[in-house]
């Protein structure tokens, strides 16, 4: 597949990822637990991480994290989604790079998972400048990893759809 | 799924799960003081049993959020955020482990106990 057809995929990727983020707002998880979330858009650079690589990935999740941050939500909340979504596909790109220890897609999204509320939740942790509740990021990370793989199956299916459809390019 | 996946996803779990069961079950004094945090200073700091409801400004004196503390109990009665988590926060009780959080609005709600005289976990 050439450059630019790659770019133009990874585009229509954005742009579902901002939809999945926008979509996801609307179900109540925070009735469970505040805070809580699927993480539904974190399918999509998870997924092009396996099928473009990690530029791509990183690139798609910058676009993502920035327009759905703004579209909902203030200055606070934008940082949130920023800091999240960043910290959680560099660090699942640099894991998946190094061979000693090799998880599946399934593993990767659960590390992603975590990563992201461990952000948000240091993000909170530095806005709210308090520790009482620093307790809670054990709630968070129980859910995240529920969540996670949830996604990672979800991310698991759609890479073999994709690798099929892009063999015929 | 590999070994790697099964390890790591057990460990998490089992990680939080005890940190989460030592907060829970770990035995404290009652706390029955109200502390109020906006914007990492704290404006309210009164007995939770001194009915009372407090109104949190931004700074053109819109009013965000608004805690009412009534009976005992203390909850945010009103959010002008997004996705109002800190309305499914619930109430706070003298015996509650819990805090109310509005991150959008940086407001913060817990309970410290009576006889900390200094407030050493705000920093």
């Amino acid at each position: 597949m050439n450059r630019t057809k790659k770019i133009t995929i990874s585009a229509i990727f954005a742009a579902l990822a901002i939809a999945l983020s926008v979509a996801e707002s609307f179900i109540p998880f925070s009735a469970i637990a505040p805070g809580v979330k699927l993480g539904l858009a974190n399918v999509v650079p998870l997924t092009l991480l396996y099928v473009f690589g990690p530029a791509y990935a990183i690139s798609v999740q910058a676009v993502r994290v920035s327009v759905a941050g703004l579209l909902r939500g203030n200055i606070v909340t934008f940082l949130f989604s920023f800091f999240g979504g960043m910290a959680s596909i560099t660090i699942c790109s640099l894991i998946k790079r190094q061979k000693r220890v090799e998880f599946s897609v399934i593993g990767l999204s659960v590390i992603g998972a975590v990563i992201h509320n461990a952000a948000q939740f240091f993000t909170a942790l530095v806005i709210l400048k308090n520790l009482n509740i620093f307790w809670y990021i054990a709630v968070l990370t129980i859910f995240a990893v529920i969540a996670g793989v949830l996604t990672g199956l979800i991310s698991k299916y759609t890479i073999k759809a994709l690798e099929r459809y892009s063999n015929r390019f | 799924m590999k070994k790697a996946d099964i390890i790591l996803i057990v460990t998490l779990i089992c990680v939080f799960l005890i940190f989460l069961g030592l907060h829970l079950f770990n035995d404290s004094k009652k706390s029955d003081i109200l502390v109020i945090q906006h914007d990492s200073k704290v404006i309210y700091r009164e007995s939770i049993h001194k009915d009372n409801e407090i109104q949190i400004k931004d700074r053109y004196g819109n009013i965000t959020n608004i805690v009412t503390i009534k009976d005992g109990t203390a909850y945010m009665s009103f959010a002008d955020c997004a996705n109002k988590d800190c309305k499914h926060m619930g109430k706070l009780t003298p015996s509650s482990k819990k805090q109310i959080a509005c991150l959008p609005n940086k407001v913060l709600v817990y309970l410290i106990s009576t006889d900390s005289e200094v407030d050493g976990v705000t920093r």
